[in-house]
């Protein structure tokens, strides 16, 4: 009997083990893209490395109920939306959000270096500020599509969202930028 | 259709993402409707504007780079001969990023010596080295300032490329295609050779920002007798190159080793190359850098390619921090298309190496989008050859695009006409930034 109890446990442990080998697989590949997309996503690059390794934990914790290899990246994409976006409303409710002048004053310090001349220090806060204040839905929709370069098919996947909803929050989150960022243009 | 409806489709359009009737349908709306086209015009700029303001810095790139090497190694078997200038656009890119001072250590001297070794040392005149890489490449290179240069590259001992030069006439030869190029150009500065001197410029910069950088040093002495310093650099992999796991180390771990005298280079381990000077200031005669083809060898002419371009002028657009010009737009065999430009800053000190203007998603005629994948240079910092390749492979029978729009953030959207295909897949050209 007890040898019984030991072997079982081993079988236990040996799946636990692949069944990490697995994820780890998985997570290895993504992980880039995901690290990327949680930058853009939160806003701010140096709250990427953490963000991102809550998406590992949750990802791992859910990666029992997840099949299949094709829609790994969509899977992925899914908890990083929902680890973000969870994140930015705590902190909205923590912090009393910053004047969009003290945001971009803000942003233009932190963006030194030719990659930020290159556009613009100014113009790139205003950009990020602008996109800062879209409506939640249509900004995620638009990072999506835009910076991570999904297709609409892709990026309804991911928002569990009809494929012409994708289309409405585009257009409408283009038109508010039209309107913020006119001059620009 | 009316005017609100076509509005609504605009940035589906943009995208590519209407089904075929509809893009009809609204394009046959804006043939007609002036305040649509300029309405699609904005949803353009803003668009590209988006682009070029992305937040995550180029320091974050190596990654995607990585994933766009492995992604082509999947899909794009034909773009294999591209990979090394890939990493080479991806070093040089990363050069772009800035650094916020901080305390740049002891170390610095040592990384100074060991930068100033991998480009040759201060006052050679001649070098000849060799490296061998794993799979059984060998590449032995001679070296003589200021106008010649010799390259055999061999696999398990078997002669697959030579290339020589000698002031500007250059040959590049490939025994097993038995075919030669030829050119009254030189296509190396012996003096600036390799790109491992960018490479190692590009660590001590970053490492200023980031850290996750030791470099040590220690004196020891060479079999031949002569002093020798040994420094060993080693780079946090993560900070530097992206995540690690699975093939790669923790630690990146690099060596040079530097004649104590003369600060020359003695032998040096970079990834997987591993070069050793066979001589510093050694005779060369001109011999060893002229070629004449043997018979049965096809010879391609391969002319100034880059300057015949820079010569011409297909459009210019301006906006506040700089001017850009196209001069030409190329459509390789393969379906990627090659732009020729140059540009001026506005602001002097961004006219240098590795930085030029952000040009957003390129799209052509039929509605297909082209996704940037190399930067080849250029006479100098301000221009270069950008290198396009279409997002979905070409497909049996399709028509060829007869314009490409490049989307240039501050400027109305460039509209180039495309020539017909070019024979060749690749410009020959060697430098890679």
């Amino acid at each position: 009997l007890l040898d019984d109890r030991v072997t079982g446990t081993d079988r236990n442990e040996e799946r636990e083990t692949a069944q990490r080998a697995h994820f780890e697989r998985v997570w290895e590949q993504h992980r880039p893209r995901i690290a990327v997309l949680v930058a853009r996503l939160a806003g701010d690059p140096d709250l990427a490395d953490d963000l991102t390794q809550e998406v590992a934990v949750r990802a791992f914790q859910g990666f029992g109920g997840f099949r299949g290899e094709a829609s790994a990246a969509t899977w992925l994409y899914r908890i990083a939306v929902n680890v973000v976006n969870r994140h930015r409303e705590r902190r909205r409710s923590e912090f009393i959000p910053l004047e969009a002048s003290e945001l971009e004053s803000l942003r233009a310090d932190e963006a030194a270096g030719p990659e930020a001349t290159a556009l613009g220090a100014d113009l790139r806060a205003r950009v990020w500020a602008a996109l800062e204040r879209l409506p939640e839905q249509q900004r995620t929709a638009l990072i999506l599509q835009l910076y991570e370069g999904l297709k609409y098919r892709e990026v309804a996947d991911v928002l569990h969202i009809p494929i012409g909803t994708v289309k409405s929050r585009l257009h409408h989150a283009m038109q508010r930028l039209k309107e913020e960022l006119r001059d620009a243009l | 259709m009316r005017c609100e409806r076509a509005r609504h489709n605009l940035k589906a359009l943009l995208d590519g993402e209407l089904g075929s009737v509809e893009t009809w349908r609204v394009r046959r709306h804006l043939a007609g409707c002036a305040r649509c086209q300029e309405e699609y015009a904005m949803i353009g700029r803003l668009n590209a504007l988006l682009l070029s303001a992305d937040l995550v810095p180029l320091a974050a790139t190596p990654a995607i780079y990585r994933e766009m090497a492995a992604e082509w190694s999947d899909r794009r078997q034909r773009l294999r001969p591209l990979y090394p200038l890939v990493w080479a656009a991806m070093l040089a890119l990363a050069l772009v990023v800035g650094f916020h001072s901080r305390d740049p250590g002891s170390s610095n001297v040592a990384m100074a010596a060991a930068i100033e070794a991998f480009a040759g040392g201060k006052d050679w005149t001649t070098w000849h080295f060799a490296a061998t890489e794993p799979h059984g490449r060998q590449t032995e290179t001679w070296l003589r300032r200021p106008d010649a240069f010799r390259e055999e590259i061999r696999v398990d001992g078997k002669l697959i490329e030579l290339k020589v030069q000698l002031d500007r006439e250059s040959w590049i030869y490939q025994p097993g295609e038995k075919r030669a190029y030829h050119a009254q150009k030189a296509i190396q500065n012996p003096a600036q050779y390799g790109d491992a001197v960018y490479f190692l410029k590009d660590l001590q910069r970053r490492a200023r920002r980031v850290g996750g950088l030791k470099v040590t040093e220690r004196p020891d002495r060479w079999p031949d007798g002569r002093a020798v310093r040994v420094i060993d650099i080693e780079a946090d992999y993560a900070k530097h190159f992206g995540p690690p796991g699975g093939a790669h180390p923790k630690t990146a771990r690099f060596k040079v080793i530097v004649d104590a005298k003369t600060g020359l280079q003695v032998k040096s381990e970079l990834w997987n190359a591993v070069t050793t000077t066979v001589a510093h200031d050694q005779p060369m005669p001109d011999r060893l850098f002229t070629w004449r083809p043997p018979t049965g060898v096809q010879v391609t002419e391969v002319g100034d390619w880059l300057g015949e371009r820079l010569a011409r002028t297909l459009a210019s657009a301006k906006n506040d921090h700089h001017s850009l010009t196209i001069h030409a737009v190329d459509l390789a065999a393969n379906g990627d298309i090659w732009v020729t430009a140059s540009w001026k800053f506005r602001d002097e000190t961004m006219n240098t190496w590795g930085t030029y203007p952000l040009i957003g998603k390129p799209t052509d005629d039929r509605g297909r989008e082209y996704l940037g994948f190399s930067g080849l240079g250029g006479t100098g910092p301000t221009n270069m050859v950008l290198a396009y390749t279409p997002r979905e492979r070409p497909g049996r029978g399709d028509s060829l695009p007869a314009t490409i729009t490049l989307h240039h953030y501050g400027s109305p959207p460039l509209v180039l006409p495309v020539p017909p295909p070019a024979a060749w897949t690749r410009p020959p050209i060697d430098r890679c930034r």
